[in-house]
């Protein structure tokens, strides 16, 4: 299990990797963390002729708040970062949340956010959160041309994103919102592995506690990441009980497109992505409205 | 197709060249002799690789040796000074918490990292959370939670 | 009885001797600890090459050519070798453990003409790094031949099913059968039939070290030189010297530090042969480290089989009657032990129960996968899950508790020897075992607190298994007259060094146990001296004496330390007579402690080991008149009849229903297995096996096609347990000494893996008792567990229409 060879580049600004990208075409690839290319390499199911490292883009990484209503995640942010960081945790934590079910602190402390969500897994729980939390994905191509995405536009199919050959992912942006509760959780075959179903809840509630609106995202679930935005019909207005939930999981179940494979048959990730969301909703609700409160 | 590296292993400066594809693991191991860091399965799962590179844990046949250019790695081969065993070594020991050696390196590593970054480590199941992106084969791991949480609260003591 | 609180209290009360028992801290430990442990990837020699192999990706075809020329002329590529290479000179790879009416099945080291499953070595490229190797690999083009392929017995049995082995009329490669009492009768006297049909995945022993061969020839004298990972050192050197047609006493095997074997690497593997047959053509050494991709493939899978059994039972709980017939997933090929783990499997169908009447019949069935061989257990887990089920399934029957049944079927005491189906049990007191593990669990407890979580809507089971193993492998005697052509004796070669320290010459390995301690403990104990001053030397054919079979099946301290007892014994006469002269006291009044010779009483009179080494090979003339120099001893222990030790799991689950995940809420494990050496290992040892039987149960399973293609080729894929799906143990021990092993050691190696699924199975089954369900398969992953809550339901649907 040893890469095959490649040429190396490990540019220090974005122009500079653009540049080495725009010349090279198909062949060349960009590692970002490597934690899943990597692998690949070893396995030699990868064979890029070059890659472009981002490691050294000191500009691509960390997380800010350039606006008050708006945080922003440098694409080589590490997964680890999520975690620890006082932006994300006061704004986003279910994101931390999400982050501790990635595989395990080592592979989190390489692995970047961008990476991720470039790398587009189906089973990944950053690509859902991006649904979920509707973020914006900026990316850069060679000549100064950048593109803003929504999630829903960035992820296209298993492993597939809207990125054109050359073009980095640069960062996202996610704003801000106090009165929205979030929760998210994850069944996986052992602790670390990729999710079997892995969902986030978001939801809003009025001053009486009603709910407003409600979306779930998952991952592992289907063959991409998906959002399901529950109808307004549903939830509007409607106060969060067992009947509502019943409501819900009955939306799920019927709007679910569950995949199979080695580890769990269709039927199987249907069920628990309905389980998933009777958990993670009430979660949710119930953080939304010790905000709507506080 | 070599390019040249400078990085520091273990307080020791080092500078020479790979291979681009040359994986971190293979770079400590063949090139610089340091066998204490095992590869058990060269897909980032089982952890017996993992060493600390700017003081985090990281999975070394995942990463590239040019990757490491410029930056400060530490193996299992660091924590012993002057022919005696590391708190955490010495608690290994004493639990019982290794059998046949592979992965320990591993875990060592990881618990070194999680002592040094000051993770609260008295409760088991966080330690156990903490350990998981190490397998052992041999132990059934309590041993090492073991092992791991006597250390933390040893070191805990004897911190200045 | 020993306090499980806590380990110092319980360790304490294990120690029956000065050495004998003390948790003495492993004396490997410092090395590995540090890093300064050589591994089989470790090792370098001057000149050495890499080696990689290219591997059948189809699961059943010819070859009907390879092209190696693009491969030979890469740079740094200094050969390429494939089957045709190999086939003059290289003999088919050996299978010594043969058994009942097994047949032939060959393969070779580089398959010839056809492969038989995916991952079966087609090349070998010899080249200057692994890195060039592999890309040398990719450069090889294999003309193949697709045949048909069957992925599963049931696929195999069919009539018109693809042969594997031309000219064979079907697909299985042995059968057995056992008999005893009359089965019939008793199946039409019973009040109650219990028949169920349990189905056991394919997994293997998955060291986290893989396999590895590091082969050098010497031209002159002609000797190979072959550091190899395995645990039995005298099969590899046998089998290298037989496929090579080399003499035995020119092969010389070193093993270095193992990184795990349990079972897996006693076997001997294609790799062994080609990587010694690529050093003797080049003359250089050569080494190959087998990686986690090749490792799903090429390393022995591990305890498939479907067991249709049948249990009978009178009305007040006495079992009359065991019929089981079961097939086992062979593989591609009969491996090193054949269809042997099949075989235990089906002679231990009465487990620890006084069952007059059982039949049992197996059949080996080849399918085109990886070969089937050892892992940690043998055939012993499927035949305890077999039966333990089935006894559950007696008591579920009749309404009796888990626990009272099995009180009602145990060998009594007073019944020792016991003949069972095949073997002869030396001892057990296994009611006093059950009890002790209901008082530790807390059993009664558990089902009063289990009955108000059900109310609560939760759902939580307690499981039981009750579990004999087969360790202390021999007599040879036995082996031989069961057509293994294996010795189960070992041999111990003690030596006094002229400083009076000792060595321990082995031929047992250390693949992580650590053997190497508890032989010393052993020695110290009967030579009085500190462990400290003892060293083991394992792992080297030319200096280490032979050991009849090699290190599996539970037999290192049993076996091995009885022989360095038998050993000991010899030298401490001599010592006695040396000293007494010496010290001019009589023998009978001397003692050998702390490293001296001490006349009893006085202890200002004694004389030290050293001044006894250096009597023994340096002043001679203090020796008695007429003494021959030296001090040492070489002594063979061949069990008289294996050591049986046994043990109860008790294990309380919680299964979340709506996705199938199983949690522990307490694990608690009784067992005996004679007297304790080291109580730090035997707990380790306990708590590795018990976990890799919760994976076994649980979580691992190798996965194919239909049509033979492997579905798995990561961690990924095959799942491993980390130390959150690994509960904690609580551990109590019974130390009730063996009557025939010297020391009273028996086996612990394999214990904690034999009881653990079907414990596991009957606490899933246990919490799911609502839905009237049946865990007769394994693993119970998520998916299955939800599967049958849901089958249970809809079937109850259609029972019971709304």
């Amino acid at each position: 299990m040893k890469p095959p060879p490649f040429e190396y580049h490990a540019p220090d600004t974005i122009e500079e990797a653009l540049a080495i990208l725009a010349n090279t075409g198909e062949e060349a690839r960009v590692i970002a963390g490597g934690q899943s290319l990597v692998p690949l390499l070893n396995m030699r199911l990868a064979r890029p002729e070059l890659l472009v490292d981002l490691n050294r883009i000191a500009s691509l990484a960390g997380v800010s708040q350039p606006n008050p209503d708006m945080i922003r995640i440098g694409a080589m942010t590490r997964q680890r970062t999520l975690e620890t960081d006082s932006l994300v945790s006061t704004h986003f934590k279910v994101l931390a949340e999400a982050a501790k079910f990635i595989a395990h602190i080592a592979i989190r402390t390489r692995g970047t956010v961008g990476g991720s969500l470039a790398h587009a897994d189906p089973a990944a729980e950053l690509p859902a959160m991006m649904l979920l939390l509707d973020a914006e994905f900026i990316t850069a191509q060679s000549g100064g041309v950048s593109r803003r995405l929504s999630a829903d536009q960035f992820f296209v199919g298993p492993w597939s994103t809207t990125l054109e050959t050359g073009e980095i992912l640069e960062a996202v942006e996610i704003k801000t919102a106090t009165d929205t509760g979030f929760a998210f959780s994850e069944v996986a075959r052992v602790n670390g592995a990729f999710a079997l179903v892995g969902a986030g809840a978001a939801a809003n509630v009025g001053r009486d506690h009603e709910l407003l609106s409600a979306r779930i995202a998952f991952c592992g679930l289907s063959s991409t990441p998906r959002l399901l935005a529950l109808p307004s019909e549903i939830v509007k207005g409607r106060p969060f009980n067992d009947e509502l939930i019943d409501h819900v999981a009955a939306e799920v179940w019927r709007w679910a497109e569950p995949i199979g494979d080695i580890h769990a048959r269709p039927e199987y990730r249907r069920r628990v992505a309905v389980a998933l969301a009777r958990r993670v909703l009430p979660l949710a609700v119930q953080r939304a409205t010790v905000g709507a409160t506080s | 197709m070599t390019q040249s590296i400078a990085l520091t292993v273990n307080n020791v400066p080092v500078a020479t060249t790979v291979e681009p594809r040359r994986l971190l693991a293979d770079f400590l191991r063949d090139d610089l002799g340091l066998y204490g860091t095992h590869l058990g399965c060269e897909h980032g799962v089982c952890g017996a690789c993992t060493v600390l590179v700017e003081g985090e844990p990281v999975r070394s046949c995942l990463m590239l040796a040019v990757q490491a250019d410029g930056c400060d790695v530490r193996t299992v081969e660091s924590l012993s000074q002057g022919g005696s065993l590391h708190p955490l070594q010495e608690a290994f020991r004493k639990h019982h918490a290794l059998q046949c050696g592979f992965c320990t390196a591993g875990f060592l590593l990881t618990s070194l990292y999680l002592i040094e970054s000051d993770h609260d480590l008295s409760d088991e199941q966080t330690v156990r959370e903490a350990l998981a992106g190490n397998l052992c084969r041999c132990t059934g791991y309590q041993n090492i939670v073991d092992a791991v949480m006597d250390a933390s609260a040893t070191m805990a003591a004897t911190r200045p | 009885m020993v306090n499980p609180t806590s380990p110092a209290l319980r360790y304490a009360a294990m120690q029956s001797g000065t050495w004998v028992g003390k948790p003495v801290e492993r004396r490997e430990d410092v090395e590995l600890l540090t890093g300064a442990g050589r591994f089989i990837a470790d090792l370098t020699r001057p000149g050495m090459l890499h080696a990689a192999f290219l591997r059948s990706p189809l699961p059943h075809a010819n070859i009907r050519s390879v092209d190696t020329a693009a491969a030979k002329a890469l740079p740094g590529v200094h050969a390429v070798f494939t089957g045709a290479d190999l086939a003059p000179t290289i003999g088919q790879q050996p299978t010594p453990h043969r058994v009942w009416g097994q047949k032939d099945t060959p393969y070779y080291a580089l398959a010839r003409d056809r492969v038989r499953y995916v991952g079966e070595p087609v090349a070998l490229v010899i080249a200057d790094s692994r890195y060039l190797a592999e890309d040398a690999r990719e450069l090889i083009e294999v003309d193949w031949d697709s045949l048909p392929a069957v992925g599963n017995m049931d696929a195999s049995l069919a009539s018109d099913a693809p042969l594997l082995y031309p000219g064979w009329t079907n697909n299985v490669a042995g059968s057995f059968d056992q008999e005893m009492g009359d089965v019939d009768a008793a199946f039409a006297a019973a009040d109650v039939v219990v028949s169920r049909r349990f189905s056991i995945s394919r997994i293997f022993g998955c060291p986290l070290e893989g396999r590895g061969v590091l082969a050098e020839w010497e031209p002159t004298p002609q000797e190979l030189t072959v550091w190899s990972s395995t645990q039995a050192l005298h099969v590899a050197q046998d089998c290298l010297a037989e496929t090579l047609g080399i003499p035995a006493h020119r092969v010389r095997v070193l093993v270095p530090r193992l990184g795990g074997g349990f079972g897996s690497k006693f076997h001997f593997y294609p790799e062994d042969v080609a990587v010694s047959f690529a050093s003797r053509e080049i003359g250089r050494p050569v080494r190959w480290v087998e990686d986690r991709s090749e490792a799903f493939l090429s390393t022995v899978h591990a305890r498939q089989e479907v067991i249709s059994a049948e249990m009978a039972a009178t009305a007040d709980g006495r079992i009359t009657g065991v019929k089981a017939n079961i097939l086992g997933d062979m593989g591609g090929a009969l491996h090193t032990m054949a269809y042997g783990p099949v075989w235990l499997t089906a002679v231990m169908m009465t487990n620890v129960y006084e069952i007059p009447n059982a039949r049992v019949h197996l059949d080996a069935v080849l399918t085109n996968k990886t070969p089937f061989g050892s892992y940690r257990g043998w055939g012993q887990p499927q035949a305890n899950f077999a039966v333990e089920r089935l006894v559950d399934g007696v008591a579920a029957e009749l309404g009796l508790d888990r626990f009272e049944i099995r009180r009602r079927n145990f060998i009594p005491p007073d019944r020792f020897p016991y003949r069972s189906l095949h073997h002869v049990f030396d001892s057990g007191d296994y009611a006093a075992a059950l009890d002790r593990a209901l008082e530790l669990a807390g059993y009664q407890e558990w089902r009063i607190r289990q009955t108000q979580m059900r109310s609560e809507g939760r759902h939580v089971g307690i499981g039981v298994s009750f579990y004999v193993e087969n360790t202390a492998l021999g007599p040879s005697r036995l082996l031989n007259e069961g057509g293994v052509d294996q010795g189960g004796y070992d041999i111990a070669h003690v030596r006094v060094e002229p400083s009076g320290d000792v060595t321990i010459y082995t031929g047992l390995c250390d693949m992580g146990q650590g053997v190497t301690n508890a032989l010393a403990q052993v020695c110290a104990q009967e030579l009085g001296m500190d462990p400290d001053q003892i060293t083991v030397v394992t792992g080297d054919t030319q200096m280490c004496p032979r050991t009849g079979y090699g290190t599996g099946a539970s037999r290192s301290a049993a076996v091995g330390g009885a022989a360095v007892m038998k050993a000991c014994g010899v030298i401490r006469n001599k010592i006695k007579a040396i000293a007494a002269h010496m010290l001019e006291a009589d023998v009978a009044d001397l003692e050998l402690k702390e490293g001296a010779v001490r006349v009893k009483g006085d202890p200002k009179s004694h004389v030290s080991m050293a001044d006894i080494g250096r009597a023994a090979y340096l002043r001679i003339k203090d020796l008695p008149e007429g003494m021959d120099p030296g001090l040492q001893a070489v002594e063979v222990f061949d069990p008289p009849q294996m050591a049986w030790p046994y043990g109860v799991n008790v294990v309380v689950v919680e299964v979340d229903i709506e996705t199938g995940v199983v949690s522990f809420l307490d694990y608690a494990y009784v067992h005996d297995c004679g007297t304790v050496v080291n109580p730090l290992i035997v707990d380790g040892q306990i708590h590795g096996a018990v976990a890799q039987g919760i994976s076994m149960a649980l979580h691992e399973e190798l996965i194919y096609s239909d049509e033979g293609q492997p579905l798995f080729s990561t961690f990924m894929d095959y799942v491993l347990p980390t130390a959150v799906e690994i509960p904690r143990l609580r551990l109590d021990h019974l130390m009730t000494p063996s009557p025939i092993i010297p020391g009273g050691m028996k086996g612990v190696g394999e214990a904690g893996v034999i009881g653990s699924p079907a414990a596991v199975a009957g606490a899933i089954e246990d919490a799911l008792a609502p839905f009237g369900v049946q865990v007769d398969e394994l693993p119970m992953t998520p998916d299955r567990i939800v599967a049958l809550i849901d089958g249970a339901r809809s079937q109850r649907m259609a029972s019971h229409p709304a």
